[in-house]
């Protein structure tokens, strides 16, 4: 019997007021998929205690190094790239799209909207013959999310579980 | 010059990671960023530098879809930071609260090939103090934005997921004058002499 692939589940929740709920309903489905979910708003035996006795920017550090574990231990990477604050997603979950990608692990990512940038973007925006400005003159990317993300990661339209059945029928399992 | 991974002194070369390419007066950009990391002896690659003559081929686009342009560009991109040795990376807010996601991605890629990293931004403050707009207390008495999602509270200035990276307040030319201190700190102490600044 092969071992489950294993699912970093990667994404803004964690600053949420259910975030915990959401994680853990992540975690159920992951189970329910045969997949192993790692949360890393749920801690995971592969992480360390944090220390807060040292000062906050000592506890980010351990964090950080926890999941960096955890991403290591992944075989795949599920991302929630909605857009966070503004008009990107959550620059943590970005950096760990990137890492994921440098150990050459699978991306997957969901958004709920998936049009081209500037058709989302609710604000002003110019056209210069070739591309679509915001008021600030930077032109918008011509797919639904920056191409950092859409080159090496598939793109799904959805939530966490649409992400995760397709990366079930791409594995086959 | 700096000392590198493997005890060498040589030039570093940087990856200028950041908007500056949405811009209209990118071009300028390019030019005065390769500018100013000449004078602070590193040698910078903006994103739309064109690729040198080595080892890492470009993506050939097969058909000519959107997403095969994305791969090309992504892997022009990651061929940058992969002949690079650190990130020079502007992680200011972009279009709301965040980075620029590709930057951020970037980050990510760079930190996991092991580059020495680096970041500026305009207001270095916790992010607690410099965050911008509606704020709320849930509550448990945590600082939140309008929809009372937690911001953080670790004292630094971006998601602790760029906790490795040394962030310097300011400008481009600010981050490469800290690193400048940072690679003449480490040349001194290894009994070389600092880089004489090319004003």
């Amino acid at each position: 019997m092969n071992k489950k692939p294993v699912v970093y589940i990667a994404g803004p929740e964690c600053f949420m007021p259910d975030g915990k709920e959401k994680a853990a309903a992540a975690l159920a489905l992951c189970d329910k998929l045969g997949f192993e979910g790692i949360s890393p708003a749920m801690g995971h035996p592969l992480g360390d205690e944090i220390d807060f006795s040292k000062g906050k920017q000592e506890a980010a550090k351990q964090i950080f190094r926890n999941n960096i574990k955890f991403i290591n231990h992944c075989d795949i990477i599920i991302a929630n790239v909605n857009n966070f604050r503004g008009w990107e997603p959550d620059g943590g979950t970005c950096f760990e799209i990137g890492y994921g990608y440098s150990q050459g692990k699978k991306l997957y990512v969901f958004l709920d909207d998936v049009r081209p940038c500037y058709e989302k973007y609710i604000g002003n925006i110019h056209n210069d013959g070739i591309f679509w400005r915001d008021d600030n003159g930077a032109f918008f990317e011509s797919g639904c999310l920056n191409l950092m993300i859409s080159g090496p990661a598939t793109v799904v339209q959805g939530g966490f579980e649409d992400a995760l059945k397709k990366a079930k029928e791409d594995l086959g399992i | 010059m700096f000392i590198d991974k493997n005890g060498v002194m040589r030039m570093p070369k940087a990856y200028l990671a950041g908007t500056e390419i949405f811009y209209p007066d990118s071009e300028e950009t390019q030019e005065k960023y390769h500018a100013l990391c000449e004078k602070y002896g590193i040698i910078g690659f903006y994103p739309s530098d064109a690729a040198p003559d080595d080892e890492f081929r470009e993506y050939e686009k097969k058909e000519n879809t959107l997403h095969e342009m994305e791969v090309q560009m992504f892997t022009h991109d990651l061929n940058h930071i992969k002949r690079t040795d650190i990130i020079i990376a502007n992680l200011n807010d972009y279009r709301g609260n965040e980075p620029d996601s590709g930057t951020a991605v970037e980050c990510g890629i760079a930190w996991g090939m092991g580059h020495r990293c680096f970041a500026f931004i305009d207001d270095a403050r916790p992010m607690k103090q410099r965050f911008k707009g509606v704020t709320k207390v849930n509550d448990e008495g945590v600082l939140c934005d309008k929809d009372y999602y937690t911001i953080e509270d670790f004292d630094m200035p971006l998601n602790l997921m760029f906790s490795d990276f040394t962030v310097f307040e300011g400008g481009f030319e600010d981050a490469l004058k800290g690193i400048r201190k940072i690679f003449d700190e480490e040349l001194v102490a290894a009994g070389y002499r600092p880089f004489a600044i090319k004003e």
